[in-house]
């Protein structure tokens, strides 16, 4: 009966399990992004009228959905997937951004955040990685706002500038450094021992 | 139903003797992620087609395990040519000994993507549990956690969509299984969110007969009800077996209501084998006769309740323990601590209850009780200072209210409410907040401004009599949930308080928990504390000696008889639930309505995305005006279509203003200061930027306002044939979202209750949203095995029981759609104002 014989046969196959979980990560987003946008409007104004584009630092907060999905599950997709669901829930809900626009948005922030993965092939798991995706994602939150209703402002000016940088940082810090920190907290609580992701991170602490 | 499992080369009379064997595990066993022991090891057990099985056993012997090995939850999903081979070599036995040796069937460990571990096998009608999907069907314990989607209907077809059975049949077999569980007469597209316990589980077996299995698992399906929701599953059980003549496994603590029905009782153990191996052996097999009369058997060592017509003492009588003071726990020692005074409690405004006064004295235990959903959580809340009382008042008595802001509880700091006034949740994970048992049990007493080293001893002492003294250093969320549970009433204690409250503080306990529970709460009157017990647990009730405090909805019956001289009092509450739901409109508008809902989105796009060409103020009007128009003839006139997307005429000027000040600039300079340029051409795009986004805004939000989850995914599957494992998943996870509302609110008043509630809210924020994800992923697992249960998740073909219809006029919707762009940028070029892209050429 000795151990030796047991048979591991890693996969990229998504399991219910994983499904489920992304999805629900999604839903759990949308209902933290939603109790973020209330909370952001007064101090969103008050940054920007202090130095132009420095709200962006706050854009994270609408992030991480995506790169926690993905360091969870660590199936290809997982990222995009988790921001569909969020998006889709939202413009459901109406009252929030711009309805099947938000859909728009989940996407473009998904795949970008889903690119860090795709770099490494799935296979490189740590706090780079997450930072990288986090950054990633904030820069399709920057470019969405240019193309769409910043049209106007140039986005090499200052504002723009200002804006990038602070949205970007707030997303690798937000959705990727602090996303890393979450998932090993959340791993540590035993509630990803269905998941190979979670079981790594017990046996390391 | 044995055909769907028979394969080519089988003749008849293995099919025969196959068929006889509903379940065979074969030496089977499992592992759980994480875990250093089995759940389950070396066990062999053969139930025969037809047969009623109770398992018993303690805790942790791994019943519910085994029945998840049945239902084909563990182990790999996807069929190997292991198991293949190993089904085709056990057709020349029959007898499980042999397979015991048989090296394949019992040696080799299977790992899987769950991280568990499976040895042997387990055979569905000769069949791998694994490829047995639909053979079998699956009723959990929690009736919250099987529901998939938000009508009812659709959660009883979804097993036989998942089987593929065509369109035509489904139905049928839904109302057919309904009838089965009595509910004949149920509202098939009714929302699940307003039944009762004992209706969600009768719903939750419907979906598992629908799927017309020739096993039916029971896990634990009433340890969660009232007693009259646990009657009807019981009796929707005992009609569902005599008409189907399934084969019924059942894991049950409480066997009285069940026993009548089964005809074989197994009883399961662990034994040492060899090195530090433990092994799950058949302790018992037999009739209930011979098991619940064997003297041999300790049946409530291992947790169970025994039937009453074989127990040989009347059961639990009032338990008492040592120290406990003279007095009696239905009155105290006299002295109010709480007081509530013609109170009316409700959420929202709405009241669920009025006129109710009532006294909590020192040392005094009373039980609120009521059928499920008559507001005794409600009360308790109110009681407790989470919740505003709609009218009159709760009241602290002197010697509570001392050194507190006045005599109201909801108005004291939540670190004067946790030092008098506790409140336990049912879920122990609504209360965590810290990272090990040790400063889980701290936190309290140091927000209450105990210095620390009092607090680690106070926290030591407690942990002792609560027997977790080993799990110190342990995260709180690794506990089992018995000791969970102890948890979260030694921390609510440590914090000192005069009135504990405690909600379903037996919920699916085995005995031996129960007991430890009860010995618990009855040891408390010593510390001088007023206890409050919501529960519809009569044993409970009777073992505690409470006062019992009954609310009773206008149209129901009262449930709890007592003697005349019993203080006991009962509290009026409105009615609790319409019989029936009108069915809401996708849209204010009832053209819109009409439409497929992935019409309506595409729409959506069709309409805003092309606007995003040119940046200038006569294509933005343009479009504005026609959207306008275009809304109220499909009956949403303009002031209704402002109301339900403001918050864009809010953030359009917010982002005019930034256009306006750092804007491409060009022509005449109006103002310059710092980075600030304000021209001709920033003035112009401002104004564009404001009009265009209400155009695109607008038209994106009402479009899809509304549209039912449900439809949207059935178009998403159907018209846009997106893969239905994560359209539907998406779907099952987005019904989860008003469950998480109440987590949200849950989190908040438990940290109120703990001493966590003055915090700024930026502070509060992220430890809650942290409790709040990790009780998502939770939830999301038993999502997962619900599924499961029902069949989802396979590679194979599925069908779709409801249609996702597109007629002409959603066509004509999108060329609507698209006509307001192409006007509106036609009349940009007309005018001589189109700007590619917010480029204006000077």
């Amino acid at each position: 009966m000795a151990y030796s014989r047991t048979v591991v046969r890693p996969t990229m196959k998504w399991r219910v399990a994983d499904i489920a979980v992304a999805s629900v990560i999604g839903v759990a987003s949308a209902l933290i992004y939603w109790a973020v946008a209330i909370a952001t409007y007064a101090p969103w104004s008050l940054l920007e009228a202090i130095v132009p584009g420095l709200a962006g630092i706050f854009n994270g907060l609408w992030l991480f959905a995506g790169p926690l999905a993905a360091v969870i599950v660590r199936k290809p997709g997982a990222a995009i997937y988790a921001e569909i669901v969020a998006a889709v829930l939202e413009s459901l809900l109406g009252n929030t951004w711009g309805g099947a626009e938000t859909i728009l948005m989940g996407l473009t922030q998904g795949v970008f955040a889903e690119l860090a993965f795709v770099f490494v092939f799935y296979r490189v798991w740590n706090v780079g990685i997450m930072m990288l995706s986090g950054a990633l994602s904030g820069v399709a939150c920057w470019g969405y706002s240019f193309f769409t209703n910043l049209q106007a402002i140039s986005f090499t000016g200052s504002y723009g500038i200002v804006y990038f940088l602070t949205t970007v940082v707030s997303g690798a810090l937000i959705a990727g450094l602090a996303m890393w920190y979450l998932f090993i907290a959340i791993a540590k609580t035993g509630a990803l021992d269905h998941f190979a992701s979670g079981r790594e991170v017990r046996r390391m602490h | 139903m044995n055909q769907t499992v028979v394969r080519g080369k089988q003749t008849v009379d293995d099919m025969d003797e196959r068929s006889r064997n509903a379940v065979q595990f074969c030496h089977w066993g499992y592992r759980h992620a994480s875990r250093d022991q089995f759940a389950v090891r070396g066990v062999d057990l053969t139930i025969r087609q037809g047969e009623h099985v109770l398992l018993l056993g303690a805790s942790g012997v791994g019943k519910s395990t085994m029945l998840e090995g049945v239902a084909g939850l563990l182990g790999d999903q996807t069929p190997s040519p292991r198991h293949d081979t190993a089904a085709q070599d056990d057709d020349t036995r029959t007898d499980h000994e042999a397979n015991a040796e048989d090296p394949r069937a019992g040696d080799e460990l299977v790992a899987d993507a769950d991280g568990g571990i499976t040895e042997g096998a387990i055979l569905v009608h000769g069949v791998p549990a694994n490829q047995a999907h639909g053979d079998v069907g699956l009723v959990l314990q929690s009736p919250e956690a099987q529901v998939v989607f938000q009508r009812l209907g659709d959660n009883v077809a979804f097993g036989p969509e998942n089987m593929d059975v065509p369109r035509e049949e489904i139905w049928p077999r839904v109302t057919e299984a309904l009838d089965a569980v009595g509910m004949p007469d149920a509202q098939l597209d009714r929302s699940v969110l307003h039944l009762s316990g004992g209706q969600m589980q009768r719903v939750a077996l419907a979906g598992a007969l629908a799927m017309r299995p020739g096993i039916v698992l029971l896990d634990e399906p009433t340890a969660n009800l009232d007693p009259d929701g646990a009657d009807q599953v019981v009796q929707a059980v005992r009609q569902a077996l005599r008409a189907t003549q399934a084969t019924m496994i059942l894991v049950e603590h409480q066997t009285a209501r069940w026993i009548d029905m089964v005809d074989r009782v197994v009883v399961l153990g662990s034994v040492e084998q060899g090195t530090d191996d433990q092994h799950t052996v058949v302790m018992a097999d037999g009739t209930p006769e011979q098991i619940f009369t064997n003297p041999d058997l300790d049946l409530e060592s291992l947790g169970v309740w025994i039937p009453p017509q074989y127990r040989k003492n009347e059961g639990t009588g009032i338990l008492h323990v040592e120290g406990e003071p003279a007095y009696s726990a239905r009155t105290g020692n006299g002295r109010t601590l709480l007081r509530a005074e013609d109170l009316s409690v409700g959420h929202g405004g709405r009241p669920i209850a009025e006129h109710i006064s009532l006294d909590l004295h020192a040392g005094q235990i009373t039980a609120l009780v009521g059928t499920n959903g008559a507001g005794k959580s409600t009360l308790s809340l109110t009681l407790a200072g989470l919740l505003e009382p709609l009218a009159g008042q709760v009241v602290a008595g002197d010697e509570l209210a001392a050194g507190a802001r006045g005599r109201w509880p909801i108005d004291w700091t939540s670190q004067q409410l946790a030092s008098r006034v506790s409140y336990v949740f049912q879920n122990p994970e609504h209360q965590f907040a810290c990272g090990s048992v040790m400063e889980e049990m701290m936190l309290g007493p140091v927000r209450c401004g105990v210095d620390e080293d009092e607090a680690r001893q106070r926290a030591t002492t407690l942990l002792r009599r609560f027997h977790l003294e080993r799990y110190a250093d342990a995260n709180p969320y690794t506990l089992s949930g018995g000791e969970k549970r102890r948890l979260t009433v030694a921390a609510a204690l440590a914090a000192a308080p005069r009135v504990l409250i405690l909600d379903e503080p037996t919920f699916g306990q085995d005995r031996n928990t129960w007991m430890q529970i009860a010995l618990l709460i009855r040891s408390l009157r010593a510390d001088d504390i007023a206890i409050v017990v919501v529960t519809h647990d009569r044993a409970l009730v009777r073992a505690l000696d409470a006062n019992v405090v009954e609310l009773v909805p206008q149209d129901g019956v009262k449930e709890w008889e007592r003697a005349e001289e019993d203080p006991a009092h009962e509290i009026a509450v409105s009615s609790i639930r319409e019989r029936y739901e009108e069915p809401k409109p996708s849209s204010h508008s009832p053209v819109l309505a009409s439409m497929n809902p992935v019409f309506r989105l595409i729409a959506a796009f069709v309409v805003s995305l092309p606007l995003l060409l040119s940046l200038d103020w006569v294509s933005a009007s343009v479009a504005v005006l026609l959207e306008f128009a275009v809304l109220w003839a499909a009956g949403i006139n303009p002031l209704r279509a402002i109301r339900s997307t403001w918050p864009i005429f809010i953030g359009a000027p917010c982002s005019a203003l930034a256009v306006l000040l750092y804007g491409k600039s060009g022509g005449a300079t109006w103002w310059q200061w710092g980075w600030i340029h304000v021209t001709d051409y920033s003035a112009l795009l401002a104004l564009a930027t404001m009009l265009r986004i209400v155009a695109i805004g607008m038209p994106a939000i009402i479009a899809v306002l509304g549209i039912d989850a449900t439809d949207l995914a059935d178009g998403f599957s159907q018209i846009l044939h997106l893969p239905d494992r994560f359209v539907y998943g998406g779907l099952a996870g987005i019904r989860l979202f008003s469950v998480l509302q109440d987590d949200w609110a849950s989190l908040t008043a438990s940290r109120r209750s703990r001493g966590l509630g003055d915090d700024n809210k930026f502070k509060a924020f992220f430890p809650q949203a942290f409790a709040l994800l990790v009780l998502s992923i939770r939830r999301s697992t038993m999502l997962a095995t619900a599924m499961q249960a029902r069949g989802f998740g396979g590679s194979g073909p599925r069908s779709h029981a409801r249609v996702s219809r597109v007629h002409a006029r959603d066509w004509m919707l999108l060329v609507v759609a698209l006509a307001v762009p192409v006007i509106a940028l036609c009349a940009a070029w007309g005018a001589g104002t189109f700007a590619f892209m917010g480029n204006i050429q000077g």
